[in-house]
Parts: C-alpha cells; structure tokens; sequence
C-alpha cells in the first residue's frame, strides 16, 4: 500500500535563528500514529512544520496528490485540502458563537457541511451552538475544535493533544469519534499526546526525545 | 447557509465596540466640518443667488445701501424710509427696466412684516408649496409658513396689524387682513413674511401717503446693469444701487473663509486619516491570532485581505453615517444658531452626489489603509502567532 504522508528528517527554523531536527515520518491511509514525548520535547513543533506552520529548512514532507512541502515551498492548498489540524491549546475566534467558529473553518476551506449538529450532538456540546465560545470551558473548546477539525475530508488530521483537558467519559466520546471519521473517511491520524489511554487505539508510536 | 467575510469582518468589529466607534467618530469628524463648509459656502451662494434674481436695480431711500438690501431684498433690517410713488414711476419710465416689483412696508403681525407688493411681485417667489390661493381680493395675506408657524394662522383667519415692524400692541384697528394662503419658498426672507397687496397695505394707512419702501427691476443689458443705478442715484433725490454688485463683494469674502475653513477641516481629515492608519494597525495587531488562524484552518491571505478589508470599509461606511448623522442634526438646528434661517436648501442640501469626492476619497482610504497592516501580517510567523494569541 502506498503512504498517504511521507516526511525526510526535516530540521525547521523556530523563534528567529533557533532550529530543531525531527524523525523522518510515514503513514498509511486509515493509520493512527500516537506521537509522545516529554513536555518540550517537541511534539507540536513537529506537527506545525508537517502542517507548515513553521517554515522548514530542510527535508521535506509529501502527502500523496497534494504535492511536496519543504524548505521552498508549502504546495497551494495544503492546509486547504490536505490535512485537517487541531491545535494543543483551542483557538477560536473570540467574537464568534460556537457554529459561526465552525462556519468561519468552513469559509477558510471553501466547504460546506450540513451536519454539524449532529456532529455537536456525538461530542455533547449541542447546547452549546449559539454561545459565545470564550463562554465554553477549556474542554468544550477541545471537542468543538476536532469537530472542526474533522468537518474537513482531509486524507491527514494533524491531531495535536486533543484530550489533554478532557475526562474520561468525554476522552472515549472524542476517541469514537475520531475512529468513525477514519472509518468514514480512510483518513490518517497523527495524534500527539501525554495520555497513556491513547497507546491502544494507535498503530505505531513516534516517540521524541 | 454559508456565511462570508462581510459577516465575519462585521463580528469582529462589533466586539470591539468602542474602538470602532471612536475610530470612526475621528474621521466623521473630518468629514462632517467638510461637508458643513462646502453647504454653508453652497447654501449662502445660493440663497443669495435666488434672492438676487431679476434684481439689478434697488430704488429706496437714501441711506446706506448695505442696509437698503438687507431691508428689501432680504427683509431683514428696518428700512431707511419711503419714496414718492409718482416720482418714482416718472422715473421707471425713463429706463429700459424689467420684471419692475413695487413694494411697500406695512405695519407688522406678532413681529412679522407685513409687506404690500404688486402682482410681478408673486412671480419672483419661487414656491415650494402653496396652500390656498395667492391674494385676489383686498385686504388678502398671503403667509410664509414660517410665520404661519409662530403666529398660529390659518386660511381664513382674520388678523389686525401692529404699527410698524416692532410693535406687537396697538392694533390697526382701520383693516383687517383675511389669510388666503400659506406658503414655503426657496428664497428664506420670504417665509418669514406676510404679503398683502400694496393697495392693501396703503388702504389699511389712510390718509397717509401711498408711497413705495422700494422698487426692484431687473435689466438685460449689461452695460446699463452698471449705467443706470449710477444715472439714477446721479438724477434723482432716490438712492438706485445695484444688489448684485454689493452682494457679489461680500460673497467673495465669504467664499475666502469658507476656503480657509476647508483647509483646517482637510488638515483635520489628514490627522484623522493618520490616527485612524494606526488605530486600525494596532487594531489589527490584537487580533493577529485571529488572522494567523484563518491560514492554519487552510484559508489563504486573500481570505485574510478580504476580511481586513472589509472591516475598514465598514468602517469607512461608519464614518459616513455619523457624517450624516451630523449633517441631519445640523439640518434640523440651523435656525437655532444661524442668523440667516434657512441658509441650507433642502435639494441643496441633500444631494448625496455632492458628496461623492469624500465618500469616494473615504472608501478609498479605507482600502488603503487596509494594505498596509495586510502585507504586514503576510511577515508575522504563523507558529508564534498562534502560540502567542
């Protein structure tokens, strides 16, 4: 089977003349990679230079049909159609409810989506729709964030600590989730974290030191 | 439904309330003194133009003719006095005159002229409206709707005069005048006026002399434009001045300080401009996080471009609005600070297309001012403004 994603080691420029070096990477479709490491050790870095959100100085990182990023080029449409992102620390609009968030990613990736509710309905935060979403708590922001992550038919989710303010319950909740998006989609998950509950749902682990 | 930049670029403006507001107020304030000039310049060209129309030649009384004007051709001062009326029609024989207008102060209503014409008089109101009829009997008014207005008349109401303009208490017991109509014109005196016909207004002082406060004409050829006020004044005991020539000086001058004024109000555009410049560059700054999320969900620069662009439009669009707010207030208080009521007409005054230079110089800016901070954020690294927001 051919790889979805594929990543030389890639050193990336970070804060000004600093530099970091990460492993190269591979994935399949359908794949879940866990990416661990200690705090510091990386592990978003990594996933903003495969995203190209921090520019690379060399390798370079290709996802099968959507060209190659590396130290010249971020290929048009990378983070439009390639790959989804859900990033360590929730970010949103703060002057916007919950769906208009949704909408807002919508805009930004020219698609549209019909079932978002439901979407809301399978990480319970449904009541939540027209709040304003600096009123939601730190892990209500989380889930809203996969369900815009996973809005997308992107073949890659760059899934950076999802469930680090979650609960058990809601931990499960996110984790069914993202496996019926997969299964739905044949999307591949890197999925970077701390928790430990996670090891049995992935495929391989990456471990950075 | 799918929403755009124009609801988002609205959003985000709206939750900063205050900063829009005060962003925009700065530059409505620009563009309110701008606008007020170039309508006062406009309004007082006009209402001096109107006034002056088919009046080349103003015969009175001697005295001084500022005053002359000011008293018959704009109805605002006391007149120097009266003219014999034989010698003056003698007179309006020997001349090649037009439209000649025969006018005579009567006595007042309630602090309001009542002023006696003859019927080419009529012909030089221009009306806006008129209800009822002009007067075809003795003893008709016909009533500005301004002193409709303060002295509460309505058509067929029957008043008594006072002696002279100022006095409000002795009635004319010797006629009463019988209100045939009410009217607005575009000339501003004239709303404030009373008129009756001349032969009314002498009926109503009998015994005493029927004579002319002043006679207007109007003359087509030029060259006598200059001649005859000066052969009449020379030839005559009647003072003949030539309203235009006056008039025109003093608009000159008018039109110096209104160009003064447009100076300090496009000085005080520029400032607002360039406050605004970077108010919206730190506007934009506070929200980089913001923007830098638009690209990490896949959208581009363009979508970002759009946004911030939109937000200054609305902007602009604010600016705007409060320039008309402020218009529409000074609209509806000018006769609470402007001596000459009425200055601003109201086709004058509201024509919109007047205004495209500054809309269009305030859409533009706006445009501009969002390709600066733009370009600006295109060098801000993606990472550390998502981290840092």
């Amino acid at each position: 089977m051919d790889h979805i994603i594929r990543s030389t080691v890639i050193e990336s420029s970070f804060r000004g003349n600093n530099s970091i070096t990460f492993p190269s990477l591979e994935m399949y479709p359908s794949e879940i990679v866990l990416l661990k490491g200690d705090s510091g050790s990386g592990k978003s870095s990594f996933i903003h230079s495969l995203a190209g959100l921090i520019p690379i100085k060399k390798g370079s990182v290709t996802i099968k049909g959507h060209g190659e990023l590396n130290e010249k080029t971020t290929p048009r449409n990378w983070r439009k159609d390639a790959i989804s992102f859900i990033p360590q620390k929730p970010l949103f609009w703060a002057s916007l409810s919950a769906l208009d968030n949704i909408k807002l990613s919508q805009w930004a990736k020219g698609i549209s989506a019909e079932n978002i509710e439901s979407l809301l309905k399978k990480l319970g935060i449904q009541n939540l729709i027209n709040q304003a979403v600096n009123k939601l708590s730190i892990g209500e922001q989380q889930r809203l964030s996969a369900i815009r992550a996973f809005i997308s038919n992107a073949p890659v989710v760059f899934a950076d600590e999802p469930t680090a303010a979650l609960d058990k319950k809601n931990t499960w909740k996110l984790i069914d989730f993202m496996k019926e998006h997969q299964n739905n989609t044949g999307c591949s998950i890197l999925l970077s974290s701390h928790d430990s509950r996670l090891d049995s749902i992935a495929d391989s682990i990456i471990t950075l030191k | 439904m799918r929403l755009g930049s124009i609801y988002f670029a609205w959003k985000a403006i709206w939750k900063r309330r205050g900063t829009t507001i005060f962003i925009s107020l700065i530059w409505a304030c620009g563009l309110l003194g701008m606008a007020t000039i170039e309508r006062f310049e406009m309004g007082i060209t006009n209402a001096l133009q109107f006034q002056l129309k088919n009046t080349d030649l103003l015969i009175t009384a001697k005295g001084s003719p500022t005053q002359a004007i000011l008293a018959n051709v704009f109805h605002l001062k006391e007149s120097s006095g009266n003219i014999s009326n034989l010698e003056t029609e003698e007179l309006l024989g020997e001349y090649n005159l037009q439209n000649i207008r025969r006018i005579a102060y009567g006595d007042n209503y309630m602090g309001h002229r009542i002023l006696g014409c003859d019927s080419a008089t009529w012909n030089n109101i221009l009306f806006y409206s008129l209800k009822g009829s002009l007067p075809k009997k003795p003893q008709d008014a016909l009533i500005g709707y301004k002193a409709a207005a303060s002295t509460n008349l309505k058509i067929g109401d029957k008043f008594y005069g006072s002696h002279g303009l100022i006095d409000h208490s002795i009635s004319n017991e010797n006629g009463a005048y019988i209100v045939s109509g009410i009217f607005k014109s575009r000339g501003s005196s004239w709303n404030k006026l009373i008129l009756s016909d001349i032969n009314s207004v002498w009926a109503v002082h009998q015994g005493s002399d029927s004579s002319y406060t002043a006679v207007l004409a109007k003359i087509e050829n030029p060259l006598e434009k200059l001649l005859i006020p000066r052969k009449i004044q020379s030839n005559s005991s009647m003072m003949a001045v030539s309203p235009a020539f006056e008039v025109n000086n003093i608009l000159n001058w008018i039109n110096q300080g209104a160009r003064a004024f447009n100076s300090v109000s496009i000085l005080l555009l520029l400032i607002a401009s360039f406050s605004m410049l970077f108010l919206l560059q730190s506007h934009i700054r506070e929200r980089i996080g913001d923007y830098a999320l638009i690209i990490a969900l896949g959208g581009t620069w363009w979508h970002v471009a759009k946004i911030v662009l939109w937000q200054n439009l609305i902007l602009g669009l604010f600016a705007i609005g409060l320039t008309y707010l402020g218009l529409m207030m000074l609209w509806l208080t000018q006769d609470l600070f402007l001596p000459l009521s009425e200055i601003f007409q109201q086709e004058s005054f509201w024509n919109v297309y007047q205004d495209r230079i500054w809309i269009l110089s305030c859409l533009i800016l706006s445009t501009f001012t969002s390709l600066g901070p733009w370009i600006w954020l295109q060098k801000i690294p993606l990472h550390n403004a998502l981290v840092d927001s």
